[in-house]
């Protein structure tokens, strides 16, 4: 994947955040619940990506990036402004685990709002890692679009560590 | 369905939205007045410390020999940069919420040194009321989180104890987690309270709860707002009680969904070891 002629950036994308670039960049992030929604234009190499931990944002509070349905617009935007076209852009999508119980299923709401949306927007889903009861690391390739993927095992000390 | 029917559902809908366009209407002239008279009581709150400031300075450099003034003003000029740079700061947060513009940006950080300085950095405002803090500490030394955020979190509402404890006064910091991987932090104080009716309004922006309140502890009333902001914006909750006369206790509860082992893994180890099940798409 790395090429060695070409200087490529590492990125850590924290939740909340989307991050977009024509550079090539290869983009790190840790998910549970949370989802990860990877477009990319291998036209025009340029890939992005958002990290959103709540379905949908209700009006109330920040417009913020932590809900799928602002993640989604933003980035979809931002990948626009930055010259991808539509029609070119390919989707992948990790995450929406079902870590704990309480949660009520917000792994599961969150990717069925992403795929809406994908679908309202009619980017195709090319490939895709949902659910399940473990997390999951991901280093996408913005200029590739290739997505490495590996399972977090359920470590003991990421829940009872207090 | 008649056509009658209908116009009388449209009429209905109609008159509902515009109650409610009244509504965000009234909301929005009440903000807007809010926000002037924000304005002028930051003036207020820049330009105090800037005045006693200019003037200790003046007083250094008129009589540069008297070693003992100048010792003295030298600490009463940190006090005053010290809480000048507090207020900066929480204006420079509530800009960065408002505009959408703050993240979470999660390192390792250690929870029990970053109580610490903060006493520490607290202590010539809390010395100078006679108030003690007592930390009681139940909680591992090192999380991942915001560490920017978590400090101007617990700063303000360290302020706020301070501010609103009568001298002599207890503070009580309580850090400690729960069953569900969260770290609990609570500030405890024992001073004035907020009564029953005031509570919902704490939150607000820019709000003291009187002119009164304002003028007799000072600050500009963004604190809390900010505290309600970043606290959301790390997926987490605040809780407050609170009884007139009796003092205000705050928590906040901050998932900590991230070990530093994961983020500190090397990727390329990562993928290259064959016991990890590694995955191309």
């Amino acid at each position: 994947m790395i090429d060695s002629e070409v200087q490529i950036g590492k990125h850590y994308l924290y939740p909340s955040s989307i991050f977009v670039s024509a550079d090539p960049f290869v983009v790190t992030t840790v998910l549970g619940s949370c989802i990860s929604v990877c477009l990319f234009d291998t036209k025009n190499m340029i890939g992005g990506i958002n990290h959103f931990m709540l379905p949908l944002w209700n009006g109330e509070g920040l417009a913020s990036a932590k809900y799928g349905n602002v993640a989604m617009e933003r980035l979809i935007e931002e990948m626009k402004r930055k010259g991808a076209k539509r029609e070119n852009i390919k989707a992948k999508m990790f995450g929406g685990a079902n870590l704990v119980n309480l949660t009520m299923n917000v792994g599961e709401r969150n990717a069925e709002l992403a795929k809406k949306i994908l679908g309202t927007e009619r980017i195709e889903l090319i490939a895709e890692s949902i659910g399940g009861a473990r997390g999951r690391k991901i280093l996408f390739d913005t200029n590739t679009g290739v997505v490495k993927m590996r399972y977090i095992q359920q470590t003991h000390d990421l829940r009872h560590k207090i | 369905m008649s056509s009658i029917d209908n116009i009388e559902e449209l009429r209905k809908d109609y008159a509902e939205l515009e109650e409610r366009l009244r509504q965000v209407n009234a909301k929005l002239l009440k903000s807007e007045k809010l926000k002037s008279d924000f304005l002028s009581n930051i003036k207020n709150e820049i330009n105090n410390p800037l005045t006693s400031i200019l003037g200790l300075l003046n007083q250094v450099i008129v009589n540069p020999d008297n070693v003992k003034q100048t010792a003295i003003n030298s600490s009463l000029i940190y006090n005053e940069v010290y809480a000048l740079n507090f207020q900066m700061r929480n204006i420079f947060n509530a800009a960065e919420i408002e505009a959408g513009q703050s993240f979470p940006e999660l390192s390792n950080l250690n929870i029990r040194h970053l109580v610490l300085d903060l006493i520490e950095s607290f202590k010539p405002l809390s010395e100078k009321k006679g108030i003690d803090f007592d930390l009681i500490y139940e909680a591992a030394d090192s999380f991942v989180s915001d560490r920017d955020k978590l400090e101007v979190i617990l700063s303000n509402l360290m302020a706020n104890a301070i501010k609103f404890s009568n001298s002599g006064a207890k503070v009580v910091i309580h850090v400690s987690g729960d069953s569900e991987s969260n770290l609990c932090i609570s500030v405890r104080d024992f001073g004035v309270g907020i009564e029953t009716e005031n509570m919902d309004k704490i939150y607000d922006r820019f709000r003291q709860l009187d002119t009164g309140t304002r003028k007799e502890f000072g600050g500009h009333g963004l604190g809390l707002s900010i505290v309600h902001s970043l606290v959301d914006i790390l997926d987490g909750s605040l809780e407050m009680e609170s009884k007139r006369g009796e003092g205000a206790f705050f928590e906040i509860r901050i998932p900590l969904n991230i070990s530093h082992d994961i983020l500190d893994m090397d990727d390329e180890v990562l993928f290259n070891n064959s016991d990890q099940e590694g995955e191309i798409f």
